[in-house]
């Protein structure tokens, strides 16, 4: 797929009318391989031929049988759907249903009734993001199988990182944040996780052990919340973000001090791939003010901030201990 | 995008609403056939979450297709349907919706070409 008109796009709705308004935009617009479906197990008769592929994929919530969340559920289950783009189809009225949708997997939405200039908009942002995944999954292929210098990984990117379940696109969360809103966006706050020393492990090891220790802290990241209600990113720099539900808040320091423990099996793995420890800082959480006019992804950067701004933990030398 | 292919869009645009109307009908008969079953039937709610649900695919796509008018009444069709389990009884719901439920399918006859007329 050279151009943002090549892109195979599968549109799934239970109203003809609706398929036939679509049909006619993309055609305007240049897009000249889009496919139609009815229902969800039309759909899913489609995705599931192995000589067909698609690089976008709409779908309406409300259809009779399987909804557009549990038939966006089952396509991300299929791996080679798990990371294409799927843009919801939702009206003002099912705004409920959009936490929903994100939380099946859901890339951003469209809302109807729907015009010509938000539908190239959302096809252009999905197009970018097939762009960067695909740079970042050559990444992760050259990571496995070349050295450092012939490897373009850069320290902002924000890779994926595939041992790590259910983390969320860092496109995705911003995407969803700016969905809800700041009425609703409320309910959440970010916490923004800062790796000290990612940047020297970045430098110093091969990219591999690199996005092992990534993983690491992800991995560790996602238990440390496991009894919460959250969603959580990697936004690259050697950084986290999470959304976490105010209903069941975190203790910054309190977290950061049981990560670090978690992490303590692996320090001698770290120090052995990049001769450096890695030490996780986790910030205050953020979130915007109920009237505001800052973007509901503002949040997201005050986070990252605050994490950045813990203190570096000093060790304390053995023999200050012989005053005490 | 020029004058040109805003035409072409709107064109096609034009086709596309055609072939709703042309079904319109149809629609019409579905929503009175609905409102039989609320009446009489003996599923009414599952009438009520039908037409909600008709409703929602009118207001989906009416707006694109210059009926504005339609669209909101259809979206106010919809929102009181979905509200329809908070009413004491469905008869104490339909009291207060069959107005706005009348006044849409007014809207969607109201809307439909006269093809007799144009067939003269």
């Amino acid at each position: 797929m050279q151009a943002q008109q090549d892109m195979r796009i599968l549109a799934v709705d239970d109203e003809v009318i609706f398929l036939d308004i679509l049909y006619t935009l993309f055609t305007s617009q240049g897009y000249q391989h889009n496919v139609r479906a009815h229902s969800a197990a039309e759909a899913l008769e489609k995705l599931r031929d192995p000589d067909q592929q698609f690089d976008c994929i709409l779908l309406d919530i409300q259809m009779p049988g399987m909804n557009g969340i549990e038939l966006c559920k089952t396509i991300r289950g299929m791996p080679k759907y798990a990371a294409t783009p799927i843009l919801m189809l939702t009206s003002l009225s099912e705004r409920v249903y959009i936490d929903q949708a994100f939380g099946a997997g859901a890339s951003d939405y469209i809302t109807k009734p729907i015009n010509d200039v938000e539908l190239n908009a959302r096809l252009r942002a999905a197009f970018n993001s097939i762009t960067e995944r695909k740079r970042i999954e050559a990444l992760a292929w050259q990571v496995q199988t070349t050295s450092v210098d012939q490897v373009g990984l850069n320290f902002s990117d924000p890779i994926a990182l595939p041992e790590v379940d259910d983390l969320m696109g860092f496109l995705a969360l911003q995407n969803y944040l700016l969905t809800l809103g700041n009425l609703r966006a409320n309910a959440w706050s970010a916490v923004g996780f800062h790796i000290l020393g990612a940047a020297q492990v970045f430098a110093n090891a091969h990219p591999r052990d690199y996005l092992d220790m990534i993983q690491d802290v992800g991995i560790s990241i996602r238990e440390g919340l496991k009894t919460r209600r959250f969603l959580l990113s990697y936004s690259g720099n050697g950084e986290f973000i999470a959304l976490i539900d105010k209903k069941t808040p975190i203790d910054p320091e309190d977290l950061q001090d049981r990560l670090r423990g978690m992490l303590e099996p692996f320090r001698e793995f770290h120090l052995a791939a990049s001769g450096q420890t890695v030490e996780i800082c986790v910030g205050k959480p953020c979130s915007n003010g109920l009237l505001t006019f800052a973007s509901p992804t503002a949040p997201i950067e005050a986070a990252l901030r605050s994490a950045r701004n813990v203190p570096i933990p000093v060790p304390v030398p053995a023999a200050a201990e012989q005053f005490q | 995008m020029n004058a040109g292919q805003t035409e072409t869009i709107n064109q096609a645009l034009r086709d596309v609403r055609d072939r709703f109307l042309f079904d319109l009908d149809q629609r019409i008969c579905d929503f009175e056939h609905l409102r039989t079953h609320i009446l009489n039937g003996p599923n009414r709610a599952d009438a009520i979450r039908a037409v909600a649900m008709m409703a929602h695919k009118i207001r989906g796509v009416a707006p694109t297709l210059d009926l504005a008018r339609l669209g909101e009444l259809a979206g106010s069709v919809e929102d009181l349907f979905a509200r329809a389990p908070t009413y004491p009884s469905i008869a104490d719901f339909w009291r207060g919706a069959s107005p706005l439920f009348e006044s849409m399918l007014d809207e969607m006859e109201r809307v439909q070409p006269d093809y007799a007329c144009t067939q003269n």
